[in-house]
């Protein structure tokens, strides 16, 4: 069976979003890029150190032909910031693909959610395919939704926390109202955390952390690509109602006597 | 009587502050300093640089990086035709690692 991620009238095969940030090295960052399976990849957008004589670039390593580039705007603490951060992206000509984040806060980086409405508005407006970050407030998704955004980003938990979905009952009702593809950002921290998202219906997972930060990345990322398949087929082929009391398993029939 | 002088070397860094003052007579062309600000950072250069040769001298490749000027984004296709004037306020930006 094909199964597609359809974002903004693209099609993908993996429902893994990831990070590039945190990495050892270039290097380490394409190898566990390659082993997740992800298709679409996360960037930071930071002035160039001109004094620097590392003249190494992300895009040396990540060919942009290959991924779907979609930067973000982390570090921002306004729409302002934010906006501008998505017009340089754009003009790098990766397309118009952006990951709005607009922090509210440097200690839980929670996303500051009025700040993220208003940059939303106009980043709509300018023809940009947003991807806000958000709280997993339902009226928050429904909100961001009817602006025109292609899809909408609820946390599963605090940025790096890796404590997975805290609440799986507001992702279940963004899900059910959601007609845009519902990804979980944010907070997973091992496989498990990214196939309960996925059988809990989300079209994607974006993460970072989880995978750079494991004790081995390229394992963890290869767990990664396998938990959000599992989820995924878990998903679609529906699971069995939970039931308190047993149901036996092997046939009652044909016991010895 | 006005006496243009060469400015020695006349191929440097245009980076470097080789000279520290101006020669005296702004009309001689040779050598005129700018005062501008790149990523924050002050900087000297010589007048009359395009974006095209700043990028150059600073061994920056111009297809990976976004430059903004005074606040207004620089298009690609226009770097050879932008000069950069005295005051100047550059920001110059790539991707990173990010999530």
């Amino acid at each position: 069976m094909e199964d597609f991620f359809e974002l903004a009238g693209q099609k993908f095969r993996s429902r893994l979003i990831v990070g590039t940030g945190k990495y050892k090295d270039f290097a380490e960052t394409k190898k566990a890029i390659e082993v997740s399976g992800a298709e679409i990849v996360t960037v930071a957008v930071r002035r160039v150190n001109i004094t620097d004589p590392n003249r190494e670039n992300l895009l040396d390593y990540l060919d942009p032909k290959k991924y779907t580039i979609l930067p973000n705007t982390a570090g921002c603490y306004n729409a302002d910031d934010a906006v501008r951060t998505c017009r340089l992206a754009r003009e790098a000509g990766v397309g118009k693909l952006v990951k709005l984040e607009v922090i509210g806060d440097d200690r839980t980086l929670f996303p500051d959610v009025p700040a993220t409405l208003d940059a939303a508005k106009i980043l709509v407006k300018e023809g940009f395919i947003v991807l806000p970050y958000i709280t997993d407030d339902p009226i928050t998704a429904q909100k961001l939704e009817d602006m025109g955004c292609a899809a909408v980003m609820p946390l599963a938990a605090p940025i790096g926390s890796g404590l997975g979905i805290r609440n799986p009952y507001n992702i279940r009702i963004i899900l059910e109202h959601a007609k845009v593809p519902v990804i979980v950002d944010a907070g997973v921290g091992t496989a498990s955390d990214a196939a309960v998202a996925m059988e809990m219906g989300c079209a994607g997972v974006l993460m970072n952390t989880a995978i750079a930060s494991a004790k081995d990345p390229i394992l963890m990322a290869e767990a990664m690509r396998q938990g959000v398949e599992a989820g995924r087929k878990a998903y679609l082929a529906g699971r069995i109602p939970r039931k308190l009391y047993a149901t036996a398993s092997s046939p009652l029939d044909g016991m010895l006597s | 009587m006005k006496v243009k002088v060469a400015p020695e070397p006349i191929r440097r860094n245009p980076l470097e502050t080789v000279f520290p003052d101006h020669c005296g007579l702004s009309e001689c062309g040779f050598f005129i300093v700018m005062k501008i600000k790149i990523n924050g950072e002050d900087r000297q250069i010589d007048d009359g640089l395009t974006l095209t040769a700043l990028l150059e001298s600073l061994q920056i490749r111009p297809g990976r990086v976004v430059v903004e000027r005074n606040r207004d984004i620089v298009p690609r296709d226009s770097y050879d035709a932008t000069s950069i004037n005295d005051g100047d306020v550059l920001e110059i930006v790539h991707f990173v690692g990010g999530g």
